[in-house]
């Protein structure tokens, strides 16, 4: 047949679509459906998936840490005595291949304030290091960033709203009447109350501005947006004066060291078991047994036997062999983040690492936990590629400062962010399954119409036979109108996914009051504005794939049509 | 030149779990330019045949040569060719795609031929000229008469030049006035283009028009007249 007789067969599948309009409707209506949503949802996720991950590796991991492999490990648990020193060495074998390195020393504790207490990550960094390698100095809202030296953090802007520490950004009007104003001297009440204006208040767990109503009685400021730097400053200096920048880190900190005693069921039960060749007898002269007290007693302070049952401990993983010091840390309060990467936001504060060394800190030793890496001049757009690989990385350390310890190794941003990774390869797959879902129902509702019409055209389709159509012609043409349909509904959903997507793209949509109501954590590391990305072949194939599979599914009714005889067609009622 | 010869042609086929003889070993032949009738009561095989004949079916024994060829030897594929080239159908209840237009019906056997557009155009104009449907062209069938309607069935059997129209019952729908119109045209493109009409009847009018009719009986010849 010819080109000419593939169009008048078109016609024809047309004509036999404009026959069935409201079946014909629904169909394309149900593909018009799946494609947009397709599109739209395919869009949303890579967008917030790369935004995710940007945000992951510019605040959170740099495109690789080297670490010790036991911290790695026990990642979940950040624990502190499992550092290493020496990491100039590394730095400067990665500045000479062309990386920037920046040390740090993560710890958990609490912080308190003058009216409150939070769960806080406490962070050592080296403020010049850190800012070749990590954005966050870029993310202080408020206040300044830490310098050398001092003891203060900049703490994350939500944490700091809860703990009413830093410049308040949501008081309420008793907050700023009642404790805010009263700090601050008389002349300076009435600068302080014309940075903010009256806002809405919102009902709990609303996040559309509709829901959003004003109660008498319980009226709530907001800083205005438009305030500049210098009165920011101002009011950042007056809040300091008056004592609401003061705070105190209280932590534990873990110290390997061997134990002055180890009691007789735990040694039993945790170290007898395990010990290999030589640790028992080793054990066994540094400690002796108290009958008594049923427990082994520190008998030596040999500091080479000391090392050596400590090991053997550490080999282990002897609980015990971890001390634990309390250390209360005063600081002032530097800054307020406000990071698009809201795992800054929320609990989670920057001190200088040197300050937080000395003996009123940490006390350490020149020990960090993490040494962050990145390409010098890095783009922080673009996701690292093979030269921030882990291996590249290794190889640039090694080349520069000899083979790396067995203990320690170097993770790249993937490693660290599996929870990131892992929720964004989640949600993209139960939201593409869910819309496969959609797709194969739509295409039932396709294969339903066409049985229903060849079923209704039966005779037709004989007399068609008759007339000296082959089979492979008939399947095509029946396959031709189920395309149709497929083409109609997709070349809709292909606009209507663009049409919707235009606007998710930029400006994007503003989740803010919902990622407050949830603390931040949506899985993704996206503070508050969603943005979509345009995923062009995503857009074509999503398309050709509804219409060539509107086709297929016709394939089985089409079939069915032909193997009926011709005669038996023709005489069908 | 013998446009059909059935040979001993047998067809059973399967009714509510018991076989039917449809024809019992029919012998016939016709040749090219006749005008003829297959006669008979209802069940008797007539229409049967006929469909064996048209290729619309396949035979349970016997041969079967349609234009020389043994259709119980080709393909469904073949077998389709064959019908687009060489038979056109006319059937008791015309048949139309309801969708298309009386133009585009018409010309929808040439479409599958791969005629080009130019000449389509002509033929399906000289085919409704032939068939008095002038100016009928763009209606749809269900705006047509019945008698209307088994025109453009002609017109469409016609079209493509067929050596043999096979016409299932053509008047049975039709009224004797239209009936009787519908015979004297088919009689006049019997005359005019020499092309072979056989028709499976019961109607003693289409036989009355007929130079040949075969009587079958209980799936066999009985009487074989030529006038």
């Amino acid at each position: 047949m010819t080109f000419s007789g593939i169009i008048e067969l078109k016609r024809m599948a047309l004509r036999n679509l404009a026959r069935h309009k409201v079946k014909t409707v629904l169909s394309v209506l149900a593909i018009t459906v799946s494609v947009t949503m397709y599109i739209v949802m395919d869009g949303w996720i890579a967008g917030m998936t790369i935004d995710s991950l940007r945000n992951l590796i510019s605040y959170e991991t740099g495109a690789a840490k080297l670490q010790t492999k036991v911290y790695f490990d026990k990642l979940d648990d950040k624990p502190m005595y499992e550092n290493f020193s020496g990491w100039e060495r590394y730095a400067a074998a990665l500045d000479q291949a062309g990386y920037a390195a920046a040390p740090r020393f993560v710890f958990g504790g609490t912080l308190y304030s003058m009216t409150g207490s939070a769960p806080v990550e406490f962070h050592g960094i080296d403020p010049d290091r850190d800012g070749q390698v990590m954005r966050l100095a870029e993310s202080v809202e408020f206040g300044r960033f830490i310098r050398e030296g001092e003891f203060a953090i900049v703490l994350g802007a939500v944490t700091a709203d809860k703990l009413k520490t830093g410049i308040p950004t949501r008081p309420t009007k008793f907050e700023l009447e009642n404790e805010i104003l009263p700090m601050l001297p008389e002349a300076e009440q009435g600068f302080a109350r014309g940075l903010y204006e009256l806002a809405e208040k919102k009902k709990p767990g609303a996040y559309d501005k509709k829901e959003l109503e004003l109660t008498e009685g319980d009226e709530r400021y907001i800083l205005r947006r438009d305030i500049s730097a210098a009165d920011a400053d101002k009011y950042w200096a007056l809040l300091e004066e008056a004592g609401r920048m003061n705070l105190q880190i209280s932590t534990v900190i873990d110290i390997k060291a061997a134990p002055e005693s180890v009691r007789k069921d735990r040694y039993e039960a945790d170290l007898l078991p395990v010990f290999i060749a030589g640790e028992r007898a080793l054990f066994e002269r540094v400690y002796g047994y108290d009958e008594v007290l049923e427990a082994w007693l520190l008998e030596t302070d040999d500091p080479a036997l000391l090392e050596q049952v400590l090991a053997a401990m550490v080999r282990v993983d002897y609980s015990g062999a971890i001390r634990h010091v309390n250390q209360l840390i005063p600081v002032v309060l530097a800054g307020m983040v406000n990071a698009p990467n809201p795992q800054l936001n929320y609990n989670t504060a920057f001190m200088p690492l040197d300050a937080l060394a000395g003996d009123t800190g940490m006390m350490l030793d020149g020990e960090v936990t993490e040494l962050i890496i990145r390409q010098k001049n890095a783009d922080h757009s673009a996701l690292p590629g093979t030269a921030e690989s882990a291996a590249a990385i290794t190889a640039a350390i090694e080349a520069g400062a000899g083979p790396l310890p067995p203990e320690l190794a170097v993770e790249d941003w993937r490693g660290y962010g599996k929870d990131a990774l892992a929720a964004a390869a989640g949600d993209n797959w139960s939201t593409r399954i869910m819309i496969i879902i959609l797709f194969i129902l739509s295409f039932l509702g396709i294969a339903n119409t066409m049985l229903l019409a060849i079923l209704e055209r039966t005779r037709e389709i004989g007399m068609i036979r008759a007339q000296g159509m082959t089979d492979g012609q008939l399947v095509f043409t029946l396959m031709l109108e189920a395309g149709l349909v497929g083409l109609i509904g997709s070349a809709i959903g292909v606009l209507a996914g663009c049409l919707i997507t235009i606007p998710m793209v930029d400006p994007g949509i503003d989740f803010g009051n919902m990622a407050d109501a949830l603390g931040g954590d949506f899985g993704y590391r996206i503070s508050a504005i969603f943005r979509s990305a345009w995923n062009p072949p995503v857009i074509v194939l999503s398309g050709i794939a509804a219409t060539v599979l509107s086709a297929l599914v016709a394939f089985f009714p089409a079939r069915r049509a032909i193997k009926m005889s011709i005669t038996e067609s023709m005489r069908f009622d | 030149m013998t446009v059909i010869k059935a040979e001993n042609v047998v067809k059973d086929y399967g009714l509510n779990g018991t076989t039917v003889h449809a024809l019992r070993g029919v012998n016939l032949e016709f040749q090219g330019g006749e005008f003829a009738v297959i006669a008979g009561p209802s069940g008797s095989g007539k229409s049967t045949f006929l469909h064996l004949a048209g290729c619309l079916d396949t035979l349970s024994g016997g041969t079967m040569l349609v234009g020389g060829s043994d259709i119980s030897k080709m393909s469904r594929k073949q077998l389709a060719i064959l019908r687009r080239h060489s038979i056109g159908f006319i059937f008791q209840a015309y048949n139309l795609i309801p969708v298309l237009s009386v133009e585009e019906n018409i010309s929808f056997p040439l479409t599958l031929l791969g005629v080009d557009k130019k000449e389509i155009k002509e033929r399906t104009a000289q085919a409704l000229q032939e068939v008095g449907l002038e100016g009928m062209s763009r209606r749809r069938p269900k705006e047509m008469s019945g008698g209307q309607q088994q025109r453009v069935a002609i017109a469409r059997a016609l079209v493509k030049k067929p050596a043999l129209i096979l016409a299932d019952e053509p008047t049975a729908n039709l009224d004797s006035t239209i009936g009787r119109e519908i015979l004297e045209l088919m009689l006049a493109l019997n005359k005019s283009a020499g092309t072979t009409f056989i028709f499976s009847t019961h109607d003693q009018m289409v036989m009355d028009y007929a130079r040949r009719v075969v009587h079958i009986r209980d799936g066999q010849v009985d009487r074989d007249e030529v006038k």
